[in-house]
């Protein structure tokens, strides 16, 4: 359904709007969920209930929702995103020493390329995307579905029907190029 | 900076994350893993739980005064209720008149032992003095229907839609209309227009057509022709009224329509500091019907502009000075709607001092009617109210949503105190202002069916 009739339905009939949406997003707020908790030790419960933490505050704050800024498939994505990082902040705190200030936000992936630059931090994002979205497909959708869904090589591999060793390649020679860009020189 | 790619993605936005929307992708959850989310996610927000969840946009403003009108309850302890009067040629029971408020079951309001109102000054009370006649109009709503007509809610959008884009220098929205059967039978259009991410709806009913402009509440105003939809709260009523001439023309010649009277009504509540929590002008015929000199709410057509100065969200603006959040709504009814609230029957007043008699005695009436209740919240003595005023409580049918039979009742006040941000507190009760007859077999039967309440024994 799109955007426009989801939320009428959501405005009109909450529940019949609210069920449309879970139907519509609940796979892709998982999914983004899982890419952040699922470590050792987060349960398949803590991700369903940060799921439905999701849904239910972009319910209790509909209001804020803004479509001219973005899609509703975006702004459930980076709700879920800092959902799960508020929940992984405070699953590490509980489980070990550290504070919620110093829990990880963002853990380290090895192969991630560290982008070093002078730019203010929104113009370097919006530099980067374009640079990302620039690489076309396949390679685009490997490096979101790997640095934005933590998805493995082989789960990439799965759905976009390619080799894991391609989607290694692939994945190696963007960065390469992003490090071309961004990773060696200030900007 | 050094940030790695995996940060840069944490911290987007939503629409720095557009371009990616297409790739953004992912499997269907396994039925069961969304079943346990949805339920979940029902228990959280309290969906799928109400009887009547749907909410109309135009409530939204109203459910303040719905509560005002509908949420009454009683003050009046007594463990053993007195004889009542007997009114036996009386034309209602006192059952009749109390399911005139079954509307808080399908709403899920709690009931209360009395209506709390807060006001800063007695005027926003909105008393009229007590009629004088000896009989009482008892109307009824006999909800009238005319069958959908997709041109004839094009025109109606048609007639308003390219004005308004002039009005707000924007392109005329292309529009879709939608046929909706969800709880009532309707035609529909969602759209958004202008620089200013305007809200736009309309709806046609069976009973009336509507529109509806509004914006965000964190700042941006509705600007029409130039002019601010915006109200200073410390003006008096009238110098709003004279504030808002050039708003009123605008607003006339977007409807195309041309009202002789306004009105204004200001609610406050317990804790704001900030004045009024909603203002409420409505633009309005009054003697297009009796009833919209009694009610508090215009029931023929009418434009209405609603400025909310509640803080919900972190970035609502909330004033205690000039009021930018508004919506208008336009109300044109396709049946005729004076006929549709008809006058049905005289009733004998009831004198004020039998009304008085029956509140001193617990016969009081709101949401619900028992005593034991009653008894279980504060007490508040209404002997030496401060005042009293008439009002018309209408009974509301669910399946049509509409109201049903108008029952004309005196409004007690009595002052109990002051809240948290000052404003004067008063107790609000309602008695019958016409006779009634069975009081004393109606009361009983509520202590019977509260026996397992709270409070579960009555001596």
């Amino acid at each position: 359904m799109e955007d426009s009739k989801l939320l009428r339905l959501l405005k009109k009939d909450p529940n019949a709007g609210m069920e449309q949406l879970m139907d519509q997003y609940a796979g892709l707020v998982y999914a983004v969920v899982k890419g952040r908790l699922a470590d050792s030790y987060h349960v398949s419960t803590d991700i369903e209930d940060c799921v439905a933490d999701v849904f239910s505050q972009f319910y209790a704050h509909l209001a804020d929702y803004d479509p001219n800024r973005s899609s509703i498939k975006t702004y459930l994505c980076v709700m879920a995103r800092n959902q799960a990082v508020t929940v992984a902040k405070w699953r590490s705190r509980e489980q070990g020493t550290v504070s919620l200030d110093e829990a990880p936000f963002s853990p380290q992936l090895a192969d991630d390329v560290l982008i070093d630059s002078a730019l203010a931090e929104e113009e370097l994002r919006r530099e980067v995307f374009d640079a990302v979205k620039s690489l076309g497909e396949p390679d685009a959708s490997i490096l979101l579905r790997k640095y934005y869904f933590g998805e493995s090589s082989k789960e990439i591999a799965d759905a976009l029907g390619l080799t894991v060793s391609n989607v290694d390649t692939r994945t190696h020679r963007a960065l390469h190029q992003l490090k071309s860009m961004f990773g060696e020189k200030s900007i | 900076m050094k940030k790695t790619l995996n940060e840069l993605f944490d911290q987007a936005a939503p629409e720095e994350l557009e371009p990616f929307a297409d790739a953004l992708g992912a499997p269907d959850l396994p039925p069961e893993t969304l079943s346990a989310v949805k339920e979940k996610v029902y228990a959280k927000t309290g969906l799928k739980t109400n009887k009547k969840s749907r909410k109309k946009t135009w409530y939204r403003v109203g459910a303040l005064a719905a509560c005002f009108a509908l949420i009454i309850g009683a003050v009046i302890l007594v463990p053993l209720l007195r004889r009542a009067p007997v009114w036996e040629d009386a034309h209602y029971t006192a059952a009749d008149i109390a399911s005139l408020f079954d509307a808080i079951k399908y709403d899920g309001v709690s009931t209360n032992a009395y209506t709390k109102i807060y006001v800063p000054d007695t005027q926003y009370l909105y008393l009229d003095p007590l009629p004088e006649d000896d009989y009482f109009s008892i109307y009824q709503y006999k909800n009238p229907k005319k069958a959908l007509n997709k041109e004839e809610f094009k025109a109606f959008l048609d007639g308003i839609l390219p004005k308004l884009a002039s009005a707000v220098d924007a392109e005329i929205p292309s529009y879709e209309i939608e046929e909706n059967d969800t709880y009532e039978k309707r035609l529909e259009i969602y759209e958004y227009m202008g620089p200013y991410t305007y809200t736009i709806m309309a709806d046609q009913n069976e009973r009336y057509s509507w529109f509806h402009v509004s914006t965000r509440y964190d700042g941006r105003k509705i600007v029409l022709s130039g002019e601010p939809m915006q109200v200073d709260q410390r003006l008096s009523d009238d110098e709003i009224i004279d504030s808002l001439q050039p708003i009123k023309s605008i607003l006339f010649e977007l409807f195309g329509v041309s009202f002789p009277d306004v009105k204004i009504l200001r609610s406050f509540g317990s804790h704001s500091k900030h004045g009024a929590e909603w203002i409420e002008i409505y633009f309005y015929d009054e003697n297009a019907h009796p009833l919209n000199r009694t009610m508090e709410r215009p029931v023929t057509d009418y434009i209405a502009i609603y400025f909310d100065n509640m803080k919900n969200y972190d970035d609502d603006i909330v004033s205690d000075s000039v009021l930018t959040a508004a919506s208008i709504n336009y109300y044109q009814y396709r049946v005729d709607i004076a006929s549709a609230y008809s006058l049905i029957a005289n009733a004998k007043k009831l004198p004020l001092e039998d009304a008085e008699t029956l509140l001193y005695n617990g016969y009081v009436f709101g949401g619900h009617s028992c005593p034991l209740c009653m008894a279980a919240q504060d007490k508040v003595d209404f002997e030496g109210y401060d005042f009293v005023g008439l009002e018309y409580v209408f009974g509301y049918d669910s399946e049509e949503d509409q109201p049903t039979t108008g029952i004309p009742f005196y409004a007690f006040y009595k002052n109990i105190g002051n809240a948290y941000n000052g404003n004067a507190v008063y107790a609000k009760t309602y008695v019958p202002a016409i006779e009634v007859k069975g009081l004393d077999a109606y009361f009983q039967s509520q202590t019977k069916n509260h026996r397992t309440g709270s409070v579960n024994t009555i001596e």
